[in-house]
C-alpha cells in the first residue's frame, strides 16, 4: 500500500464521513431560530459564558452529526436542548460564582435609571439564586418559565418521566423563590 | 411529597407571559398570589425567569454566526474523518515495527555466542587502527553496513517524496 493509496482512502473517508443533519441553509435558519434561547439557557444552567460559548459550538456539532429522524421542528429542537442539557451534566467543572460583567449583554441598557438599576439587580439576584440549585432544576425552571416548554418536551429534554415532572418544577420552584425571598431578605435588612 | 395545586397558577402564568405581571394584573389576582403559598412562589419564580429571558431575547449577545458554526464543524468532521481513517495505517505500523523487534531480538539470541569474540576483535580495531587484525569479510560486512545506513534514508526520502507529488 503507497501513500497514495492511503490518502485515497481517507479521502473517501472525508465524504463518507461529512454527512450531516441537513444541508448549510436549513442549518443557518435553524441556528438563527434557535441560538439564541439556546445560548441563554446554557448561560443559565453553566453559570459561566466562556463554558457557555464552548457548549453552544459543541451542541450544534453533535447536533449536526447526529442521525435521528426528526418529526418536526419542535422535535428537532428539543432534540438540540437534550444534547445541551446532556454536556452540562457531563461537564466535571463546579460553576463558577455568578458574575455579570459590565460588558454583558443587557447591563449597560440596564444601568441608566432607578427601574433598570432594578431590573439589573433583580438578574444578579436570580443569578445567584440560580447557581445554588441543581442542573436540572435550573434546567427544567428555564425550561418551563422562559422557554414556555410543555411537562412532556421538558421530560424529553432532561430525561426524566413526564409524570416525574409536575413535582420535580415543583420542588424547583419552591426552592428558587425562597432563595429568592432569603436574598431580597438580606438586602432589605442591609438597608 | 405531592406538588400543590392552585386553580390560578394558569392565569398568573398567563399573566406573566404576556408582561402583566405584577403592574397590569388584575388585584384581584395579586392579592389571590399574596395569600396563597403555591401561587406566590410561582409567581415569584416564574417572572424572575421570564423578565431574565426576555433581556437576553432583546440584548445583542455576543453568539458566533451560523457561518462560523457550520465551518468550524465542517473542519472538525473533516478532522475525525481524517483520523479514522488513519487507524489501521498506524495498527499496521505498530505490527511491522513490533515483527522487526522480534527478528532483531531473535537475530541477537542466535548470534550471542559469536558476539564476544567479534567485539574483543573489534576491538583490537579501535585500538591498534589497522584493519588488519581483521577478517577480510567483516571489513567488507563492515563497509557494506555502513553504506546502507548512509543510503538507506535518502533513498527512502526520495521514494516518499515522489510518492506525496504522485498522489496530490
Amino acid at each position: 500500500m503507497t501513500l497514495s493509496h492511503i490518502d485515497g482512502l481517507v479521502e473517501d473517508a472525508r465524504a463518507r464521513d461529512l454527512t450531516f443533519q441537513m444541508d448549510e441553509d436549513l442549518f443557518r435558519a435553524f441556528y438563527e431560530r434557535t441560538s439564541r434561547g439556546l445560548a441563554g439557557y446554557l448561560v443559565r444552567l453553566c453559570g459561566d459564558r466562556q463554558q457557555a460559548a464552548d457548549l453552544l459550538q459543541e451542541t450544534y456539532y453533535r447536533f449536526l452529526r447526529s442521525e435521528a429522524a426528526f418529526e418536526g421542528d419542535a422535535h428537532r429542537r428539543n432534540y438540540l436542548y437534550r444534547i445541551a442539557t446532556n454536556l452540562v451534566r457531563d461537564q466535571r467543572r463546579r460553576p463558577m460564582p455568578p458574575q455579570v460583567p459590565l460588558d454583558e449583554p443587557g447591563a449597560q441598557e440596564l444601568a441608566g435609571d432607578t427601574r433598570s438599576a432594578e431590573r439589573l439587580a433583580q438578574r444578579h439576584d436570580l443569578d445567584a439564586a440560580m447557581s445554588t440549585l441543581r442542573p436540572r432544576d435550573r434546567a427544567m425552571l428555564w425550561l418551563a418559565y422562559a422557554h414556555g416548554s410543555t411537562h412532556d418536551e421538558i421530560a424529553g429534554v432532561v430525561g426524566v418521566k413526564t409524570a416525574s415532572v409536575k413535582l420535580m418544577l415543583f420542588r424547583a420552584r419552591q426552592r428558587l423563590a425562597e432563595r429568592l425571598r432569603s436574598r431580597h431578605g438580606a438586602q432589605e435588612g442591609s438597608r | 411529597m405531592t406538588a400543590a395545586e392552585c386553580a390560578r397558577e394558569s392565569d398568573i402564568l398567563d399573566a406573566i407571559a404576556a408582561g402583566e405581571w405584577p403592574h397590569a394584573a388584575p388585584e384581584a389576582l395579586k392579592a389571590h398570589a399574596a395569600a396563597c403559598a403555591v401561587c406566590a412562589d410561582l409567581a415569584l419564580a416564574a417572572s424572575a425567569l421570564h423578565d431574565d429571558a426576555a433581556v437576553v431575547s432583546q440584548a445583542p449577545l455576543a453568539l458566533p454566526s451560523a457561518g462560523q458554526v457550520w465551518w468550524r464543524a465542517e473542519l472538525r468532521a473533516r478532522h475525525e474523518a481524517v483520523q479514522l481513517a488513519q487507524r489501521p495505517v498506524l495498527a499496521v505500523q505498530v505490527v511491522a515495527a513490533v515483527v522487526v523487534l522480534a527478528a532483531l531480538v531473535t537475530g541477537v539470541r542466535s548470534l550471542a555466542p559469536d558476539a564476544w569474540a567479534w567485539l574483543a576483535r573489534t576491538a583490537v580495531v579501535a585500538r591498534t587502527g589497522s584493519l588488519a587484525t581483521m577478517d577480510p569479510w567483516m571489513v567488507a560486512l563492515i563497509l557494506s553496513v555502513g553504506l546502507w545506513l548512509v543510503l538507506a534514508p535518502i533513498a527512502c526520502f526520495m521514494v516518499f517524496r515522489a510518492d506525496r507529488q504522485g498522489g496530490r
